[in-house]
C-alpha cells in the first residue's frame, strides 16, 4: 500500500522532474515485487499456500515417476492400489458412522475402495498444480504472441487475428474442451492442452490492448530509426512493457484452470483412475454423499483452499505492479 | 495595482508523507497579494509552486497534508494550521472546512486556470453549459440569465460567434481557444483572485501573445488579481508586477517585478536569469546552472541553494537564510519597493559570511571562489554558430536534399469510412470520398554536411511529420529523399538498412523515447545490437565511451531510466543516436520538454558532439530561442510547407515573410522594460485537413496583397479588418452606425469599394452572415494572387528563400 501513496504524492506535485528522485519504481525487478506482496497480508498468506502446495505437487511427482510410490508406501499407503482387507469409507478419525468409528491410521478416513482419503488428497496435487501450469502456460504463451503481434501490425494482421481469437470465445468452452479430448483421447494432458487453448483469448485481449498504447511510445520509434526488425522490438520492448498485466491474469488463471480441470476430472474427461486426483475424489465421492459426507468434503477444501491462495496472490501482485489500479 | 492585501499566505507547510521519506513540496512559505496586481510565482519543475497553489485552494489530497501555515483572504482566516496536544498538526477551528471552501471561495472567491487546455475541459458537454453551469453554481443567475452571461463572457474574451459557438463542444476549439473559454470560465463569477498554472506553456508563442494581451485588458476590467504559475521568465517580464521566485519549496527572493530583473539579488534567480536564450542577448552568454535541484524528501541543509551556488561558503551549509527585506546598504536605486531575499550575502549573517570560506560544489568543483567573473565559473558556454558558419560547412554537395516532398494521411477511419450517402435528391448517391489530411505540403530543401537547419513552425505545421519521414519512420506519398546522393525510395532490405543507420534521431519526449525496462546501457547498445556491428565486449566499451562524452558517469551504465532527470535522459538519448555513427542526426524538439538551466546544458553538449563527430544537425523546434541559439541556417515551416529559409542571423535581422515577421515579433523576451509590438496574427492556424488556397497563411497575413483594381486604395486596410471580423463573426451587428464607426471611422469612399462594404453592412444588419461573407470574399479574397497561387521567390540573396507573393520580382511594394 506505501507505494499507492508514493504515486498519488507524485500526482499532485504534478512535476515529471521529481520523479525519479522519490519513486521507487515498479520495474524494480523481482525484489521489489516480492517486498510489496509482503507488505499486503492476505497476498503473503496467497504466497505460501501456493509455495506449500507446490513443494507438495513436486515431492509427490518425483514419488510418482522415479519411485514409484515407494515412499507413500513406506510411509503412507499407496495411493492407487487397492488395499487388501481395507475398510470401506471410514469416517475421519473421531467421527462415527454406520461403516465404523474412525480411527487413527487413516486421519481423514478411507473412500469406497478402502483408500486413505490423505493420502489420495496429497497424491492429487501433482494434477491439480501440473494442470494448472501447464495449462496456464500455454495459453499465456499463445495468447502473448497472438495479441502482440496483433496489437503491433494493426490492420488486417490485426483483423484476422482477432476474428480467430473471437471465434474460440464464441464456442462454450467445456463444449469446446470435451470435442476435443473427445477427438484425441481422454488423457488429462489433453485436458491441459485444451484449457490452456480456450484460455488463449484471455491472455490475448489483454496484452493487445497495452501493446496498442506501447506501440505508440517513442522508444518504439526510436528503436525503428536505430534499424531494428520487428521481431526484436516485439520481444525486446512490446512485450517486456505489456506484460505485467498478463502476469497478474496468469496468476488468477492458474486457478481457473484447476477447477477446470477438477470439474473435467468430475465428468470423468481429466485425470482417469485409478490415479488420484482432486476432481476425480469428488465425481466417485459423488455416490456415497449421504453414508460418507466427510468424503467428499476433503478434496472439495484442497480446491478451495488452492484457488483462494492463487487468488489471493494475484491481487497482490496486481497491486504491487501497479499501484494504482485501486479506486 | 494598490496595496490593499487581499490574500496573504504565512508559512505556508505542505508535506507529502510517503514510505520512502517525506517530501516537502511547500516549506515555509509566505507571500501578500494584492488588490489588481498579478504575481508571479516562477520556479524551475520541482520547485513546489503547484503544490503551493493547490494549498491555497484546498485541493491536497492524501498522503499530502498542509502541516503549517495561515491563509487569510480579504482579512478573514480561511486555512490555519495549529498542533495538537500529540503534536499533530490540525486545521483550527476558525479555518474552513473542506465543504464552506468549496462553496464560497473557489470558483466564485479564487478561480483558477489549469495549463492544459486539452484536459480541463469537460469533452461531453458543450462550453457554453459549462460555463453556464459555472455561473448557476455561484452566482445568482438562472437559466437565460446565466446563458446570456456566458455568451456576453465569451465575447469577452474574443471566442468568434458566440451565440453559435455556446453549443459546441471543447474539440471543436484550438488550444488557444479553450484557454481562452478557461478565461472566460474564471471570470464568469467575477472572482477576487485568479490562479493561473502554467496557462500559456501549452501553447504556442503566437497565441501565448494573444492570451497575455488578453489577461492585461481583462485585469483592469474586472478588478481581479493574479496569481500567475509559471517557469517562463519572459511571460513573468511581460505581465507581472511582482515576482516570487521558489527554489525547492522556498521563495528565495521577492520583488518588484523590474528590480527582479535589474538589481537581482539571489545567486539562484541570478542564474535561472542568465540561462535564458534571447534575443537580445550576445549568443556565447548564454549559460546554465550547475548540477541538479535536489529530491525535495531530503532537502541540503542550511541554504537548499547551496549545492549549485557559486558564491556557497561554509556558512551556507549550516545556516538556513530567512527571506527578509533588504537593508539599505545592499539596494540599487530602488530604495522604497519591498524587495526580500533569502541569502547569507544580504543577511544579518553578512560579516559571517564573509569570514567563511568558499566550499567545493557542483558550480565550484575546485572550491575556489568565481564570485566576481560568475559568468564564467557556474556555466559551460554555448558556442554562437556565428563564429563557425563559414569554416565547417560545405555547401557544394547536401548531405541530405528533399524534392517536393509530400505526406497525406487518410484520415477516415474503418473500411467504409471513406463512403459518404447523400440522402438528398430521391436516390442516394454514394461517393468514394476519402478525408485527406495533408501535413507536408510539398517540401524542398536541401541540408548540407556539418550544418545545423533548425526547422522551426508552431504546433500542427507538419515538422515532426517531415522529420519522421526523413528517418523513414513514414514513407513520404510523394517527392523524393536523397541522402547522400542516394534516394532512400529506390532503397530497400539490406542497402536501405545500411544507409538509415547514417540517420538518427533525437527524440522529444525524454520520458517515453527511453525504455522503461531496460537500463541506460543497453539502450545505448541496442543500435550497435540491431545492426550487428561490433562484439559485446566493444559494444559495452563505446558505450562507456559515449556516456562520458555526452556528460553521464560510466557507473550509471547499470541504472534504468527512471533514476535520470529529464535532462540526463536526453544526454542518453544523444548517446543512443551516436552509437552507431550517423552522419545526419534528427533532433524532434530535443530541448521542448527540458526546463531553460537544463536545456543551456543539452545545446552546450550537442555543439560539442557536433564538432568532435562531424554531425549534421536538422534541429526542429517551435521555440524561436532555441533554434536561434544552436541553427547555422533556419527554415521556417507553416501547414506542411517552407515558408522561409535563409540563414539563421539574416532571417532573425531581417525576416521576409509576413509569418516570420509575426512569429518573430511574438517571442517572449525576457525583460519587463522592453515594449512589445506584437505584429498580431489574427486568428489561430487553420486546420491542414482543409487548408486555405494558395499561400497557406493568406488568412492571417498582414500583408495580404489586394486584388489589382484595390491595389493601393487608401481604405484597404480598414476593408481587411473587416472581412476578416465578419468571417470570425467577431462583433454584433444591430446597428449599421456602429458598425461603420468602428471600422470604418473615416467614413466610406464613394466608389466600388464603399459600395460593396454598404451592401454588406445592410445583410449583415438584416442577419445574414453568410451571404455577406461571401460577398466580400468573391470581391476582395479570391480575386487576390494570394489565394489563387503560390511561389517561391529568393530574396536577397541567393540563399534566401521566400514563399510569398511580395517578393515576386514585378512586385513593386516590397514592404
Amino acid at each position: 500500500m506505501g507505494s499507492r501513496t508514493v504515486d498519488d504524492a507524485i500526482d499532485q506535485l504534478g512535476d515529471a522532474e521529481s520523479r525519479p528522485a522519490t519513486v521507487e519504481e515498479k520495474n524494480g525487478g523481482l525484489l521489489y515485487i516480492l517486498k510489496e506482496i509482503h507488505k499486503d497480508t492476505s497476498a503473503t498468506i496467497g504466497l505460501y499456500i501456493i509455495l506449500f502446495v507446490t513443494a507438495v505437487a513436486v515431492f509427490t511427482s518425483v514419488d510418482y515417476y522415479l519411485l514409484d510410490y515407494a515412499f507413500a508406501e513406506r510411509f503412507l499407503y499407496h495411493p492407487e492400489r487397492d488395499p487388501t482387507g481395507g475398510q470401506r469409507l471410514l469416517p475421519p478419525v473421531g467421527m462415527e458412522s454406520i461403516y465404523g468409528p474412525g480411527v487413527i491410521e487413516h486421519p481423514l478416513g478411507t473412500d469406497h475402495r478402502g483408500r486413505d482419503i490423505l493420502t489420495r488428497m496429497i497424491y492429487g496435487t501433482r494434477i491439480a498444480i501440473t494442470a494448472g501450469f501447464a495449462a496456464t502456460t500455454i495459453g499465456l504463451v499463445g495468447g502473448t504472441i497472438i495479441g502482440a503481434v496483433s496489437g503491433y501490425y494493426g490492420g488486417r494482421v490485426d483483423d484476422v487475428l482477432q476474428r480467430f481469437t473471437e471465434a474460440l470465445y464464441a464456442i462454450p468452452f467445456l463444449v469446446l474442451i470435451i470435442a476435443f479430448m473427445t477427438a484425441f483421447g481422454r488423457d488429462v494432458t489433453f485436458a491441459m492442452v485444451g484449457v490452456g487453448i480456450v484460455s488463449i483469448p484471455v491472455f490475448n485481449r489483454l496484452i493487445r490492448s497495452r501493446v496498442v498504447s506501447v506501440r505508440e511510445e517513442e522508444y518504439i520509434a526510436a528503436a525503428k530509426v536505430a534499424g531494428a526488425k520487428d521481431h526484436q522490438i516485439i520481444l525486446y520492448h512490446i512485450i517486456p512493457n505489456s506484460f505485467s498485466p498478463v502476469l497478474v491474469q496468469a496468476t488468477l488463471q492458474i486457478g481457473v484452470s484447476i477447477l477446470i480441470i477438477a470439474g473435467l476430472s468430475f465428468l470423468g474427461f481429466g485425470a482417469q483412475p485409478p490415479t488420484p486426483s482432486w476432481g476425480q475424489m469428488l465425481a466417485e465421492s459423488r455416490d456415497f454423499m449421504l453414508p460418507a459426507p466427510m468424503y467428499s468434503v476433503w478434496p472439495g477444501i484442497a480446491i478451495l483452499i488452492t484457488v483462494i491462495a492463487f487468488n489471493l496472490f494475484g491481487d497482490g501482485l496486481q497491486d504491487a505492479l501497479d499501484p494504482r489500479t485501486e479506486n | 495595482m494598490t496595496e490593499k492585501p487581499i490574500l496573504e499566505v504565512t508559512n505556508l507547510q505542505t508535506q507529502f508523507r510517503t514510505d520512502d521519506g517525506t517530501i516537502r513540496a511547500v516549506d515555509g512559505v509566505s507571500f501578500t497579494l494584492h488588490e489588481r496586481e498579478i504575481l508571479g510565482l516562477v520556479g524551475e519543475s520541482g520547485a513546489g509552486k503547484s503544490v503551493a497553489i493547490k494549498s491555497i485552494l484546498g485541493l491536497i489530497e492524501e498522503p499530502g497534508q498542509i502541516v503549517a501555515g495561515e491563509i487569510t483572504y480579504k482579512g478573514e482566516t480561511i486555512y490555519a494550521v495549529e498542533q495538537d496536544e500529540d503534536g499533530i498538526p490540525r486545521p483550527t477551528a476558525e479555518s474552513y472546512t473542506d465543504a464552506q471552501i468549496r462553496k464560497r471561495i473557489r470558483g466564485n472567491e479564487i478561480a483558477i486556470i489549469l495549463q492544459d487546455p486539452m484536459e480541463s475541459l469537460n469533452p461531453v458537454y458543450t462550453i457554453g453549459s459549462q460555463i453556464q453551469d459555472v455561473i448557476e453554481l455561484n452566482r445568482d443567475l438562472r437559466g437565460a440569465a446565466a446563458k446570456s452571461d456566458a455568451i456576453e463572457m465569451l465575447r469577452e474574451v474574443g471566442i468568434p460567434d458566440p451565440e453559435t459557438n455556446f453549443h459546441e463542444y471543447p474539440h471543436e476549439f484550438s488550444g488557444g481557444q479553450r484557454q481562452r473559454i478557461m478565461i472566460a470560465m474564471a471570470l464568469a463569477c467575477e472572482p477576487s483572485v485568479i490562479i493561473a498554472d502554467e496557462p500559456t506553456t501549452a501553447l504556442d508563442v503566437t497565441v501565448e501573445g494573444q492570451i497575455l494581451d488578453l489577461v492585461n485588458d481583462l485585469k483592469d476590467k474586472y478588478d481581479t488579481s493574479f496569481i500567475w504559475v509559471t517557469h517562463d521568465m519572459s511571460v513573468v517580464a511581460e505581465l507581472c508586477d511582482r515576482v516570487n521566485v521558489m527554489y525547492l519549496g522556498k521563495i528565495v527572493e521577492s520583488a518588484p517585478v523590474r528590480e527582479l530583473f535589474y538589481d537581482t539579488k539571489h545567486p539562484y534567480t541570478q542564474a535561472l536569469l542568465a540561462s535564458i536564450p534571447r534575443p537580445d542577448r550576445k549568443q556565447d552568454e548564454l549559460q546554465s546552472i550547475a548540477g541538479l535541484m535536489p529530491s525535495a524528501r531530503d532537502p541540503p541543509q542550511g541554504c537548499r541553494f547551496h549545492t549549485r551556488c557559486p558564491g556557497a561558503k561554509k556558512i551556507c551549509q549550516e545556516v538556513q537564510p530567512p527571506l527578509q527585506a533588504l537593508t539599505e546598504s545592499d539596494r540599487g536605486e530602488n530604495k522604497n519597493t519591498n524587495h526580500t531575499v533569502s541569502c547569507l550575502q544580504y543577511d544579518s549573517f553578512k560579516t559571517e559570511y564573509e569570514n567563511s570560506e568558499y566550499i567545493q560544489n557542483e558550480a565550484n568543483p575546485d572550491g575556489t571562489p568565481h564570485i566576481q567573473s560568475q559568468a564564467q565559473a557556474q556555466t559551460q558556454n554555448v558556442s554562437s554558430p556565428a563564429e563557425r558558419t563559414s569554416t565547417h560547412i560545405d555547401t557544394s554537395s547536401p548531405i541530405l536534399q528533399l524534392n517536393e516532398v509530400r505526406k497525406e494521411f487518410n484520415t477516415s477511419s474503418g473500411l467504409f469510412g471513406p463512403l459518404s450517402v447523400s440522402l438528398s435528391g430521391g436516390i442516394p448517391q454514394i461517393e468514394w470520398s476519402p478525408e485527406v489530411l495533408t501535413a507536408v505540403d510539398g517540401v524542398s530543401m536541401n541540408v548540407y554536411p556539418g550544418e545545423t537547419l533548425g526547422l522551426v513552425g508552431e504546433s500542427g505545421c507538419g515538422k515532426s511529420t517531415l522529420a519522421k519521414t526523413i528517418v523513414r519512420l513514414l514513407e513520404p506519398t510523394d517527392g523524393s529523399v536523397m541522402f547522400d546522393g542516394e534516394s532512400l525510395s529506390d532503397l530497400s532490405g539490406e542497402p536501405l538498412r545500411q544507409k538509415r543507420r547514417d540517420i538518427q534521431m533525437v527524440f522529444q519526449d525524454p520520458h517515453s523515447s527511453l525504455d522503461p525496462r531496460m537500463t541506460i546501457g543497453k539502450i545505448i547498445e541496442e543500435p550497435m545490437k540491431v545492426n550487428k556491428l561490433y562484439d559485446a565486449d566493444t559494444r559495452r566499451e563505446r558505450a562507456f565511451d559515449l556516456l562520458e562524452k555526452v556528460g553521464l558517469n560510466p557507473s550509471q551504465y547499470n541504472r534504468y531510466p527512471h533514476e535520470f532527470s529529464g535532462g540526463q535522459r536526453q544526454r542518453v538519448n544523444l548517446a543512443r543516436a551516436l552509437s552507431v555513427d550517423p552522419k545526419l542526426v534528427v533532433c524532434d524538439e530535443p530541448v521542448s520538454a527540458l526546463d531553460v538551466s537544463v536545456q543551456a546544458q543539452v545545446l552546450s553538449i550537442m555543439r560539442d558532439l557536433q564538432e568532435e563527430f562531424n554531425l549534421t544537425y536538422l534541429f526542429i523546434s517551435h521555440d524561436l530561442s532555441v533554434i536561434r541559439q544552436i541553427s547555422d541556417r533556419v527554415a521556417v515551416m507553416y501547414l506542411g510547407r517552407i515558408v522561409e529559409i535563409g540563414k539563421t542571423a539574416d532571417v532573425f535581422a531581417d525576416p521576409k515573410h509576413p509569418y516570420t515577421r509575426g512569429l518573430l515579433s511574438s517571442i517572449p523576451i525576457p525583460d519587463p522594460d522592453t515594449v512589445k509590438e506584437r505584429e498580431n496574427m489574427v486568428g489561430d492556424v487553420p486546420s491542414p485537413l482543409n487548408p486555405p488556397s494558395g499561400c497557406h497563411f493568406n488568412p492571417r497575413c498582414t500583408a495580404f496583397i489586394p486584388p489589382d483594381q484595390y491595389s493601393g486604395h487608401p481604405n484597404w486596410d480598414e476593408t481587411l479588418a473587416f472581412v476578416r471580423a465578419v468571417g470570425r463573426r467577431a462583433f454584433v451587428a444591430d446597428d449599421p452606425v456602429s458598425i461603420h464607426e468602428s471600422f470604418f471611422a473615416n467614413g466610406l469612399p464613394d466608389d466600388a469599394l464603399g459600395t460593396v462594404i454598404s451592401d454588406t453592412i445592410d445583410q449583415l444588419v438584416a442577419g445574414e452572415w453568410d451571404a455577406a461573407h461571401d460577398l466580400l470574399t468573391d470581391e476582395f479574397i479570391s480575386p487576390s494572387v494570394c489565394t489563387q497561387s503560390v511561389s517561391e521567390y529568393e530574396a536577397g540573396d541567393s540563399d534566401r528563400v521566400v514563399l510569398c507573393h511580395r517578393y515576386a520580382d514585378d512586385f513593386e511594394q516590397a514592404p
